[in-house]
């Protein structure tokens, strides 16, 4: 099960030539959805998700342990992404993609260039900010600009963050919730002046309109990571093994990473990727770029808590004004 | 049998059957004592072998134990270290320093409280450095803010060119962490270190299933993990007993298939506060190499005791047992063959000697009775054919006189009948008359007397030739009734005939001879009959017909029905003279019927009557002819 922007068939199609083993390929609308799929029941061998919607899934036994003597090609994976605490040791979700958050902008548009989080509802000549509806990302910047985790267990924090964003609210607007949300296509045609952005933004923004600038603010990125799972009802676990660890394979990760431009997990794959991607730090950003950046991870349960509370109270006033 | 005739050959598959049976039965106890000795004298060995094994193991466990946890003491005492003195701004140099003199680690981390580098150094490269996501490591989130000397070990990891390292992290003491990328190739190395025999091998499996370290390198390289392995979940649950020293302890053996599948005698330690396992493991065919260097040897030595002690009982048996077994059968043999020479001397006193002595005893006594019967026979023999002949010549001298008293007593009988019928005109007085009868008279019963006689000895001569003419058995009954009807009207009594109408009516056979049992069996009816009546009856029987002549006269006493056959037997002295006769009629009777394959049955009883029947097989002129064609 894999996101509906697609999986380049050239992958599928060399696993099937290497072991003969033809691949079922279903997708799913964003990882809520791959999620409440899971909860119900369905079948899948692998299945793709954010590292933030494990939690139900391992609480309900949903998800089979990786055989990592089946996958040898983890060796490949970097550092960064072994051994995090949403799965310590790895042991159920295998990283396959990562990229940052950050700020979306019209350098010819904006009077001034963007620094921090806080800047994106300042900079543009309306002072409209165009952000997504989604909780985690719009809490985060409240929390990196506030100088607090975005995985905070602090809801004095969270409070805090809450205040930060309801004064903010009125000078923003909501990018039309198209999964996965992008700005891109809003910044390059002048709609929006400052937006926020993620790394597919950047790139395919950039390739719209060569004024759409990507920042990392000085706080930190917000760190999004894809991983791999086996569900537990996988009636193939070993080929699903087998599969991601020719998913890990430098070369095949390669493949994946010029097709999307998404940043692989596999070190070793540098030498494969086109140098353009390679190359573009926007892609992959250099270690300097992501000072202070985080993964945004799950909550503890009263962080979670407060933090919808507090969501629903603010999107309340959205539609109140609309 | 000749005295040389020679000894039969004994059969192969009848003597050893006894000897075949006592083998097995010995060789089945043999064997049962030989196992028992092999199983104890190897349980004894293997035992021991074990226990040497055990030691030489937990002296290997206790050693990789005291090096791993030397290892890691020394890695979590210099970060512990490092911790303590963390103020950067003091200690420059602290982690270059401890870098460059431990190169187990591969990289040195110096972290504040939001993950940001203070300070870094590495040998490699700065895997460490370069996360891109520090504040969500475990190593990181973990360590910080814990208690001083908590450490946090990661789980293992395979470096990109399959270098084993695992993270060690300690909160530092002026807030934030400090990290270390400690590589598990020198730990592997130490492990490897660990020998002990040609198989024996240690490994470290940390407690969520993955090889650490590995005498073989290539194991860990394979990112192994043992996981659900009985022995590893037996190890990993089993409880530290932190009140004894553990190196005093002796952990328990056990023995099993290990994960390559190769049979081992291991023992297993928990490495105490880091909740990793090792293992000592050697390969059971070298724990029990001696032993079963020691079984086989056994085993040699048990067959080779078993056939030597079998062919020497074999042997043993053959020559106390079955030599003279067969020794004494070949003399049973030889006697039965008629051959009591070169008989088997005993030659030895034992049971078997005193049985062909017993039997060589009694041959001899066997064989003097034998000469002494054989002389007997000669006797009797020589006896039989003396009374044979002596009864040939009394025959042939009774026929012989028979026929010369015949004459003259006809020339008498003849001329007495001339002078009584008065012949040449001559009177007689009475008394000349009267004498003249009686001379008669006794000539007539002297002339029967001789026919009686002649008849007899004809019989027993075996000069009666018997004639094979056909004749009607209903014309010889009539003939005989019209010949002594007149006896009996003369004494008033009745005389009947009766015929059989399934009698066939031409029979073959000697018209005379029957002639003459039967006129003798009339004869006497009619004499011993005072009153009632003489019956002849002819009757078919089967194959046989029967000729009966039955009276109402004074009948035999029981006892004398056995002799009335006899020559000169009448049933006592005194009807000899009230009823005269020679004494001869029922022997010619019976010896007369016998020569015609016929026999004679009496029936009587006393003052009654008597009953004869002669029967006589039925030949008829058709069974003469196929007799004739056959």
């Amino acid at each position: 099960m894999h996101y509906e922007d697609g999986f380049p068939q050239a992958l599928l199609d060399k696993f099937t030539a290497e072991t003969g083993i033809t691949i079922t390929y279903n997708t799913f609308g964003n990882y809520e959805e791959a999620e409440q799929r899971l909860l119900d029941g369905e079948v899948a061998d692998v299945t793709w998700m954010s590292n933030n919607n494990l939690t139900v899934l391992l609480e309900r036994g949903l998800l089979a342990p990786i055989r990592y003597t089946n996958v040898p090609n983890f060796r490949y994976v970097n550092a960064s992404f072994r051994d995090l605490s949403f799965d310590p040791g790895n042991k159920y979700a295998v990283p396959w993609v990562w990229g940052t958050t950050g700020l979306l902008y019209r350098s010819d548009l904006v009077e001034q260039s963007p620094v921090k989080w806080a800047d994106l509802w300042t900079i543009s000549r309306a002072k409209l900010a165009g952000v997504w509806q989604d909780r985690r990302t719009m809490f985060g910047m409240a929390l990196m600009s506030l100088g607090y985790s975005v995985n905070t267990s602090n809801v004095a924090e969270i409070d805090e963050a809450a205040a930060f964003l309801e004064a903010r609210w009125d000078k923003q607007t909501f990018v039309e919730p198209i999964d996965p949300y992008t700005s891109a296509a809003a910044l390059a045609d002048g709609t929006l002046e400052a937006s926020l952005g993620w790394t597919y933004d950047a790139y395919t923004g950039r390739g719209l309109n060569e004024k759409v600038v990507y920042l990392l603010p000085e706080e930190g990125t917000m760190l999004w990571l894809e991983v791999m799972l086996i569900p537990a009802n996988s009636p193939h676990r070993a080929t699903a093994e087998a599969f991601i660890n020719f998913l890990l394979e430098p070369e095949n990760a390669a493949i994946y990473t010029n097709a999307f431009a998404y940043a692989t997990v596999v070190d070793g794959a540098q030498p494969f990727v086109d140098d353009a991607i390679a190359n573009d730090v926007t892609i992959f950003p250099t270690a300097a770029m992501l000072g202070g950046a985080e993964l945004l991870q799950p909550l503890e349960p009263s962080a979670e808590d407060a933090l919808n509370a507090h969501w629903e109270r603010l999107m309340a006033l959205t539609n109140k004004e609309s | 049998m000749s005295a040389n005739a020679p000894v039969a050959v004994l059969p192969n598959t009848y003597a050893p059957r006894i000897r075949r049976r006592i083998l097995l039965l010995f060789g089945v106890f043999l064997v049962v004592l030989l196992a028992v000795m092999v199983v104890m004298v190897l349980s004894l060995l293997s035992t021991n072998e074990a226990e040497q094994w055990q030691g030489r193991q937990s002296e290997a466990s206790s050693s990789s134990i005291f090096r791993v946890e030397s290892f890691i003491t020394d890695a979590r005492e210099r970060l512990i270290s490092l911790a303590e003195f963390s103020d950067v701004a003091q200690h420059p140099d602290s982690l270059i320093e401890t870098i460059r003199n431990n190169p187990q680690f591969l990289e040195l981390l110096q972290l504040d409280g939001q993950g940001e580098i203070l300070d870094s150094q590495f040998q490699d490269a700065p895997l460490l450095a370069n996360q891109v996501a520090r504040p969500q490591a475990n190593w990181f989130a973990r360590s910080l803010g814990q208690e001083e000397g908590q450490i946090y070990l990661s789980p293992i990891q395979l470096s990109v060119d399959n270098q084993p390292y695992i993270v060690m992290s300690a909160p530092a003491q002026m807030g934030g962490v400090i990290g270390a990328r400690i590589s598990l190739t020198v730990f592997s190395e130490v492990i490897s270190q660990l020998t002990f025999g040609e198989t024996g091998q240690a490994y470290v499996v940390s407690s969520d299933g993955f090889v650490l370290a590995h005498t073989d390198p290539q194991v860990v390289a394979d990112n192994t993990n043992i996981t659900g392995r009985p022995e590893f979940e037996r190890a990993l649950f089993r409880p530290i007993d932190t009140s004894v020293d553990q190196s005093l302890e002796e952990s328990p053996t056990e023995a099993y298939d290990n994960f390559r599948g190769v049979p081992v005698v291991g023992t297993s330690e928990r490495i105490p506060g880091l909740d990793w396992v090792i293992f000592t493991e050697v390969d059971q065919a070298e724990v029990f190499k001696a032993t079963t260097t020691a079984l086989t040897t056994l085993i040699i030595v048990m067959i080779i005791v078993f056939l030597v002690t079998m062919l020497v009982s074999s042997e043993g048996q053959r020559r106390l047992l079955f030599k003279p077994l067969a020794d004494l059968r070949a003399n049973v043999d030889k006697v039965s063959q008629g051959n009591s020479e070169g008989l088997y001397q005993a030659t030895s006193r034992d049971e078997i000697g005193e049985v062909i002595q017993s039997f060589n005893d009694m041959v001899l006594i066997v064989n003097q009775r034998a000469i002494e019967r054989d002389r007997l026979i000669r006797d009797l023999q020589a006896a039989k054919r003396l009374a044979e002949e002596n009864s040939r010549l009394k025959s042939e001298f009774l026929s012989t006189m028979s026929h010369e008293l015949r004459t003259p007593m006809n020339a008498i009988e003849g001329f007495v009948g001339i002078i009584l019928s008065r012949m040449g005109g001559t009177d007689y007085n009475d008394k000349t008359s009267t004498y003249l009868q009686r001379v008669r008279a006794n000539s007539q019963r002297l002339l029967a007397l001789i026919n009686d006689f002649l008849d007899l000895s004809r019989v027993e001569s075996g000069r009666l030739d018997l004639a094979s003419q056909p004749f009607d058995p209903v014309k010889l009954a009539q003939r005989w009734r019209s010949e002594l009807g007149i006896l009996a009207e003369n004494k008033h009594i009745g005389f009947d005939l009766t015929v059989d109408p399934n009698l066939p009516k031409s029979l073959i056979g000697d018209e005379e001879a029957i002639s003459k049992v039967i006129i003798n069996l009339i004869g006497n009816a009619i004499k011993f009959t005072e009153k009632g009546k003489v019956t002849l009856k002819l009757e078919a029987a089967g194959n046989d017909w029967n000729i009966v002549v039955t009276d109402t006269g004074i009948g035999i006493p029981p006892h004398a029905r056995e002799f009335v056959f006899e020559e000169f037997r009448q049933v006592d002295q005194t009807s000899k003279r009230k009823y005269g006769g020679t004494g001869l009629g029922l022997a010619i009777v019976q010896k007369y019927t016998r020569s015609m394959g016929g026999q004679v049955t009496l029936k009587s009883e006393l003052g009654q009557g008597s009953e004869f029947t002669v029967t006589l097989p039925i030949v008829t002129v058709q069974q003469m002819k196929k007799a004739k064609e056959a």
